[in-house]
């Protein structure tokens, strides 16, 4: 592979972007690389962070355990999204829900467990006369 | 009665980095526009292309020894290589070196300081007048009472 095939600086002018996609296999109008904050990404396209999960499991992909085809371009963060490690699928429930139930628990447990070591209760007893 | 009408159900569940929208309350999937029928056939051409060049490959006779996928080797060299040279000092990227660098080193020195300054303190105070030689003293140190 040649070094123009590598990844390069941010686009600037339009022909660039155009380059760029045609070289990550995309369309020009999906290519979207990172913003230019200067962190490091270059020209990569920024993908939807969708993890290998929510792929359809019944098309034939190239490389079926990736769910992933020759050639097309790989999120950044590929090696995190893989089907053994991290997985955004739909939840049946939404997140925030989810979170307001857990943490009303927990903060509530917690709370109630602190009470109790700093205030104990037990039945009252008489010390025994000397 | 003129209200607000409902907040959709896509709306409702608020997708983010973790969970996406289910595809059932995404409306992009009911659109049956002609332009998302064009891109899709773009897509799909680039695809076909890609395909027919990694099977010419794979079923060839005498395949080569390893088929290099070109996209595993950008992803490669990106996150590696492409790194340095395309990174550029910024306010934020300043921030955040000295964040992560600098802040868990000041931390751990400010804590670790602290602890020995109290640790002698304690000492100087005679907290610990064991009848047990210099050395015991010493292995002690490490179970003093809390603050």
């Amino acid at each position: 592979m040649s070094m123009d095939m590598m990844p390069g600086p941010y686009p600037r002018t339009p022909e660039e972007r155009a380059a760029a996609a045609k070289k990550y296999n995309m369309r020009v109008e999906d290519y979207q690389p990172y913003p230019d904050d200067g962190l490091g990404y270059g020209d990569y396209p920024m993908l939807p962070d969708k993890s290998q999960y929510e792929r359809d499991p019944w098309y034939q992909w190239d490389q079926p355990d990736m769910r992933h085809n020759w050639g097309e371009p790989m999120h950044w963060h590929f090696d995190m999204y893989i089907r053994n490690r991290a997985d955004t699928s739909p939840t049946v429930v939404p997140w925030h829900t989810m979170s307001k139930h857990f943490f009303i628990f927990l903060g509530t447990m917690l709370v109630m467990f602190g009470l109790g070591a700093i205030y104990p209760s037990y039945m009252p007893v008489v010390t025994r006369p000397p | 009665m003129a209200s607000a009408p409902a907040p959709s159900a896509a709306r409702l569940y608020r997708p983010n980095r973790f969970v996406s929208l289910p595809a059932e309350l995404d409306p992009d999937t009911y659109d049956t526009s002609p332009e998302k029928r064009r891109a899709e056939a773009e897509r799909l051409a680039i695809r076909s292309q890609l395909k027919r060049q990694y099977l010419l490959q794979l079923n060839n006779p005498s395949p080569p020894a390893v088929i290099e996928d070109p996209a595993l080797i950008r992803w490669a060299y990106a996150k590696s290589q492409n790194v340095y040279p395309t990174f550029r000092p910024t306010p934020k990227t300043s921030f955040l070196g000295a964040a992560y660098a600098l802040g868990p080193l000041l931390f751990w020195i400010a804590v670790l300081k602290a602890h020995r300054d109290y640790k002698e303190k304690r000492i100087q105070e005679g907290a610990f007048m064991f009848q047990t030689t210099l050395i015991l003293q010493r292995q002690w140190e490490w179970f003093l009472p809390r603050h």
